[in-house]
């Protein structure tokens, strides 16, 4: 009977989030914000700010930063600056606006048009590539036990365009012992295609929608699991247009011999990609004021990858204003059925994608989190971690972030 | 997967488990959250999502416009 009521409701403060200043149903939940949560127009609540960078260094057969037949560089910088905000517009609505930064260097993308002077927007672009989004969550909650959200997203960068929308949904039942999620998403990314001398050959597209359905339980008083399954249905241009795979090419010389030569072609990839995850979670107090978590997730999609991630995290509070945690994950997948470091170029599809090839990946990561007393819920984090294939790619990552509650 | 199935089994078992809100206090700390929050998610798919192949499916989006390799 809530749920019948409430939703018509919630539909129209999302439509009109903007607008919205309904009046002020009395319920419990202003017993537990109280006054904070009576006041009206936006109060920002919570600010977050990070800093990542990312170092990778490794070969790859896809790019061209290399030998013809060879693995290529696939050396790469990116920083990575993000801010969020969430602001309560209502006592029931809550807006996250986050802004996400990427600026990328990419040693592959480089070597697009190795032999093409001057060099193109592409090559230009990718010495220093700037991609920005921005993404916005309203959040609905209705008394007690239901929850709704609505989700824009927008990406730009230099090449590639990307929006995405979403609704969500969250059920507690047994008096919040237990949490049922769900959300959907759909994603269109609209991007610029090259040849494989960087050459522009107008637009191409590709579509996402996503599926995703959650379960969480409340174990003990110190234990806490959770499952979730999604379903994601890509359709379209599936690669980014400029990844070569190494070939032999048979031509004929000025004396009219017949000779074999190295080349690349560009990657054949299907239109379609339907792929399946499934994630498992559980966190456990420990009683010397630390937790153990365990993460475990099973991916499977319709090129024949398999992939399964392991992690474990174990967090220990050293003082009351500081806790630190260690990480370690482990990652492994097979290839698609197409992986290739040679090709003849007569099959349907091929790649030499080393990210689509079969390896295994290491993490291993620490991170301390301090409480900064200037502001409620005040905290600074810093952070590294190093990531490391198999197959030799390496990825040296360091984080910091601060934040503040309001 | 069988492992998987008996995860779910526990789960569902133990939802019969009712923990009253005055006892969930460790539940609360922020070492104890399941999921991380949206700046380190983003990061981690930064770092796992275009380096592997198995992104998506679970609440975030496959593909996006990363072209570094």
């Amino acid at each position: 009977m809530q749920l019948s009521t409430s939703l018509p409701i919630a539909f129209a403060l999302l439509l009109s989030s903007g607008l919205a200043r309904g009046s002020e149903p009395p319920n419990d939940i202003d017993e537990v914000l109280g006054e904070h949560a009576k006041r009206r127009g936006f109060v920002v609540e919570r600010v977050e700010t990070a800093m990542t960078g990312y170092q990778q260094d490794g070969l790859g057969y896809q790019s061209k930063q290399g030998p013809t037949l060879g693995r290529g560089s696939q050396r790469l910088t990116v920083f990575q600056p993000q801010l969020l905000v969430v602001a309560r517009q209502h006592e029931r609505i809550t807006h996250r606006l986050w802004f996400p930064v990427d600026i990328v260097t990419a040693a592959s993308a480089n070597a697009i048009d190795i032999a093409r002077k001057p060099p193109d927007m592409m090559s230009q672009a990718s010495r220093v590539n700037q991609t920005i989004s921005f993404d916005w969550l309203t959040t609905y909650t209705a008394p007690r036990v239901f929850a709704m959200s609505a989700r824009n997203m927008v990406h730009t960068e230099e090449h590639f365009r990307s929006w995405g929308a979403g609704v969500g949904a969250t059920v507690s039942l047994a008096e919040d012992n237990s949490t049922i999620s769900t959300s959907a998403y759909q994603i269109l990314d609209w991007f610029t295609r090259f040849d494989i001398l960087g050459h522009k050959l107008g637009r191409t597209s590709r579509s996402t929608t996503n599926g995703n359905v959650g379960f969480t339980q409340i174990l003990t008083p110190t234990t806490i699991a959770h499952v979730n399954y999604g379903l994601s249905a890509q359709y379209g241009e599936m690669g980014n247009t400029w990844n070569s795979v190494p070939t032999l090419t048979t031509a004929v010389t000025s004396a009219g011999a017949r000779t074999t030569i190295a080349a690349r072609v560009l990657e054949q990839l299907p239109r379609q990609r339907i792929r399946h995850a499934l994630v498992g979670r559980v966190a456990q107090y420990l009683p010397w004021d630390g937790a153990v978590k365990g993460f475990y997730r099973f991916y499977a999609d319709d090129w024949g990858l398999v992939a399964h991630a392991f992690e474990g995290q174990l967090l220990q509070r050293l003082i009351p204003s500081l806790y630190v945690r260690g990480s370690y994950r482990y990652y492994t997948q097979s290839s698609v059925s197409f992986f290739t470091s040679l090709t003849r170029g007569d099959d349907a599809f091929y790649t030499a994608d080393s990210d689509l090839g079969r390896f295994d990946t290491h993490t291993l990561g620490g991170k301390a989190t301090i409480d900064v007393p200037l502001f409620e819920g005040g905290h600074l984090d810093i952070g590294y971690e190093r990531y490391w294939r198999t197959d030799g790619l390496t990825v040296n990552v360091a984080l910091w972030q601060a934040g503040a509650r309001f | 997967m069988r492992g998987v199935l008996v995860v779910l089994v526990a789960m569902t078992a133990a939802a019969c488990v009712r923990v009253p809100q005055n006892r969930r206090g460790h539940l609360a700390d922020p070492m104890m959250s399941l999921t991380d929050d949206t700046l380190e998610t983003y990061r981690k798919q930064k770092l796992y999502n275009t380096r592997e192949g198995a992104a998506g499916g679970d609440g975030t989006a496959a593909g996006g416009g990363c072209g570094c390799n």
